[in-house]
């Protein structure tokens, strides 16, 4: 079920709204539990089961530390999320590196012609974050199957993250099953879920409406302008439409009175591709830091451990040579950063800023493109002519707007603003009704969350 | 139990009154939204030339066009039905004189197998099914990358979504009637809460007479028209220039426009022919492994709809311009649900993939196409 559907937001939502404070204290986690197994099942009961086993079998194999050798029970424990993350997202892929035959390929039907489960990638991150902080003894097993499913189905962040530790929310979980009067936020929930919604529609949507304009036409015929307008479409498409949903998610939280962590903070504002990367999908960059950077040796070997993770970052975001690519670009950019630091930090914040943004958006088509195809668009790019092409001023217009809104207001002046200094606009109910209402009237021009790919 | 601080409770009173004022004006406006089914237009009244505009219609209202000439006037001889994707399929295709009592277009939005099947049962129980061949358009697989095959939208109209609520024993019967009424429910939604529906029933714009002649219309006034709506969305541009318009003497009006065999006419389209333009994306196909069981089921249920009322019915599966990309998953997925209905009479147009002339674009083939399908349905001995 998507965030942005009239089900999910009419339907749905009230009514476990509704349940979830209607019913006694200790029956509240399985509410939450019953009604996200719900919102992911009516994707289809396979996925549905494929990711209940997963559940079942890392909340039962961390019982095992102690018992079993170390190593042994991490590599158990962890070996069925991950062999469904390879099996359902990665099948295809290593088959086509390996150019496997269709006689070899039809024994593996079933897997590589299933669907991709929705957030696969983000559920399978957060049991194996669950299981290696047991073996490590950060935290202790919980012997709560219903709060252990709670922290691994709750809808909210169950599809596009954030990722999610355990030791984060399993006091707000336990808080819910005790605490026997809740005061949640329903404004800031509200407020956040009604913006989220009409980011999406109406500023990541439209960009890549806007991105389609210019695929309509062989890349031949596109000027240099039309070519930096799509990457800036791109580079806002991809943005707001991660943002739209963590926001989303924050205020669905908040709905029912858990605290998600801000997966973006403002990433484009960064004046280095560190920085960016500690701005941008937070969770996932702590995530591999703790669980894989740290653990190769840190900074021991910086250039290969850095070029490692970011591989691993996109191949987490997509199975093909393109996300490779994106994650080794980004690599290199902050390999680069790495050695020329002293010069870096030494241009002025709007020119760092701007460098960072531009570099940063060469990249995003290769979430787009095939390798091939991304190499002849930079190619094209370099001699392409400048001149006006399939994008005029009304294009210009609208990217103007969601450039200034990126980097010309702070989101702690109206989107995460203390109740202290409220903002008469964002924060008024009929500002937020007004546009709940009109996202929810529009959601048919919406598509679906780019990151629910992933 | 939740507990509210008074700025909190005031915040949620403003916010459900002014929500809730909204969704009512919404359901307001959809209410007032002429259906064409209580007053249906007789498409065999139409002359040669003449076009029934859409523009100003939610695609509910264009599909009712169709329902209510379907419930309600002679059915033709043929009859066809499927989706937007053969929407210029026109009767003369099948020769000169083609007209709606011989060939009629049934397609409306983005309709599907499950959708088609309970569109033909409704007709069927009206015995207005058409009398000697149903044409049923099957979207190519490599078209949305296996959307709108058995996966549908929310584009049908809500009694015909119910008239398919059949079931062996009661306990089938219920779970039947359970999962309709959760399509059902959301059927309304998608139709109510929808900002075309919104603004077209605000403007009340389905209710003038919608008939237009091209022919009989001044050449001068034809490209004429309000130049600043061309700045505007595409989607908000035929919603405002639909609305009460003083003449439909021009051509942007023409664009989807009924003519009397059901048919668009390709000519007032814009097209851009693009290879491959449907990615066929591993995250987001339409249908996998396990769904040829499905396919196979609807079509099997059509086909039996036929042959109980004596009425041939041809499965069409038309081509994608395309590279070659018949071993994409969703192609074998369907592959396998035809192996599963060799009974069934099914016209497999997907290798007719590389020849530009038989398209408009991607995903809509051109009358040349059409001219190619019926001479293959005559040699499958399905005309006379």
């Amino acid at each position: 079920m998507n965030f942005n559907s009239p089900e999910f937001l009419v339907l749905f939502l009230p009514t476990t709204f509704v349940v979830f404070y209607v019913v006694p204290a200790r029956l509240r986690l399985i509410v939450l539990g019953v009604a996200s197994i719900v919102f992911y099942g009516v994707s289809g009961l396979a996925v549905l089961g494929a990711f209940l086993a997963a559940i079942l079998w890392a909340y039962t194999t961390a019982f095992l530390f102690g018992h079993w050798p170390r190593r042994v029970t991490i590599a158990v424990a962890i070996s069925l999320p991950a062999l469904f993350l390879v099996m359902f997202k990665y099948l295809n892929f290593i088959f086509n590196t390996v150019q496997a035959g269709p006689e070899f390929r039809s024994h593996f039907w079933v897997f590589y012609s299933v669907l991709l489960p929705a957030g696969i990638s983000f559920y399978t991150f957060e049991l194996i974050s669950y299981v290696i902080d047991v073996a490590d003894r950060k935290i202790e097993p919980d012997r709560s199957l219903q709060r252990f499913v709670a922290f691994a189905t709750f809808f909210p962040h169950l599809i596009a993250g954030p990722i999610m530790r355990y030791a984060n929310l399993r006091d707000q979980l336990r808080a819910l099953q005790t605490t026997p009067v809740l005061k949640p936020d329903i404004g800031s929930g509200l407020k956040l879920l009604s913006i989220g919604l009409i980011g999406k529609i109406f500023v990541a949507d439209i960009c890549g409406v806007a991105v389609e304009r210019a695929k309509q036409v062989p890349l031949e015929q596109l000027t240099a302008i039309d070519q930096w307008t799509e990457i800036g479409f791109w580079s806002m498409q991809i943005y707001y439409d991660f943002w739209a949903y963590s926001i989303m998610a924050i205020g669905l939280g908040r709905l029912f009175c858990v605290e998600l962590p801000v997966n973006f903070r403002e990433p484009y504002l960064s004046e280095n591709p560190r920085e960016f990367w500690r701005r941008w999908h937070v969770t996932l960059s702590y995530w591999l830091r703790d669980y894989v950077y740290i653990r190769m040796g840190g900074r021991e070997n910086y250039v290969r451990n850095i070029l490692v993770v970011f591989s691993l970052v996109g191949l987490w975001h997509g199975a093909g040579w393109n996300f490779v690519a994106w994650g080794l670009y980004h690599g290199m950019l902050v390999v680069i950063y790495h050695a020329t630091a002293p010069v870096w930090d030494r241009l002025p914040r709007a020119v760092a800023v701007a460098l960072c943004f531009v570099l940063v958006s060469l990249g995003w088509p290769l979430f787009f493109l095939s390798l091939g195809d991304y190499i002849a668009f930079l190619l094209h790019l370099a001699s392409a002519p400048w001149r006006v092409g399939v994008y005029g001023p009304k294009h210009w217009l609208y990217l103007g707007a969601i450039l200034f809104l990126t980097f010309g207001v702070r989101e702690r002046d109206w989107l995460y603003n203390e109740p202290s200094r409220r903002n008469r606009l964002t924060d008024s109910p009929v500002f937020a009704a007004v546009l709940m209402f009109t996202g929810l009237v529009c959601v048919s021009l919406s598509s679906t969350f780019i990151y629910f790919r992933f | 139990m939740l507990q509210l601080p008074r700025h909190q409770c005031r915040w949620l009173t403003v916010f459900g009154l002014g929500f809730g004022a909204l969704v009512g004006i919404a359901l307001w406006s959809s209410l007032g939204l002429e259906s064409f089914r209580d007053r249906p237009f007789d498409f065999h009244t139409m002359r040669p030339n003449e076009l029934f505009v859409v523009r100003g219609l939610t695609r509910r209202q264009e599909g009712s066009v169709k329902v209510g000439f379907a419930e309600a006037y002679a059915p033709p001889q043929i009859g066809l039905y499927g989706n937007h994707v053969f929407q210029h399929f026109g009767a003369e295709a099948f020769g000169p004189s083609g007209d709606a009592s011989y060939f009629f277009n049934f397609w409306y939005a983005n309709l599907a197998l499950p959708e088609i099947y309970r569109y033909l049962r409704h007709v069927e129980r009206l015995g207005q099914l058409p009398k000697k061949l149903i044409l049923i358009q099957i979207t190519s697989p490599n078209l949305d990358n296996g959307l709108f095959i058995i996966n549908y939208g929310h584009e049908l109209l809500p009694d015909l979504l119910l008239s398919g609520a059949e079931g062996e024993g009661p306990a089938e019967r219920t779970l039947h009637y359970t999962y309709l009424g959760w399509q059902l429910l959301g059927n309304v939604l998608h139709e109510t809460l929808n900002y075309n529906t919104l603004i077209l029933g605000l403007t009340r714009s389905g209710t003038s007479n919608r008939l237009v002649d091209p022919t009989a219309c001044d050449p001068d006034s034809v490209t004429s028209g309000r130049a600043w709506l061309r700045h505007l969305p595409g989607g908000l541009q035929s919603i405002v220039e639909g609305a009460k318009p003083r003449s439909y003497c021009q051509v942007r009006f023409w664009r989807g426009a009924f003519r009397r065999d059901g048919s668009t006419d390709a000519r007032y389209e814009s097209y851009a022919l693009i290879q491959d333009e449907d990615p066929l994306r591993d995250t987001e196909r339409g249908i996998n492994a396990g769904d040829e069981q499905a396919i196979a089921r609807q079509m099997q249920a059509i086909d039996a709809l036929g042959r109980r009322n004596a009425v041939k019915v041809a499965f069409v599966v038309p081509p994608a311009y395309e590279t070659d990309r018949r071993n994409s998953v969703v192609n074998q997925v369907f592959d396998r649900a035809l192996a599963l209905v060799p009974d069934l009479t099914v016209v497999d147009d997907r290798d007719m993939r590389t020849d530009p002339a038989l398209f408009m674009d991607y995903r809509h083939p051109s009358p040349k196409y059409f001219r190619a399908l019926v001479d293959e349905l005559r040699r499958c001995a399905l005309l006379d």
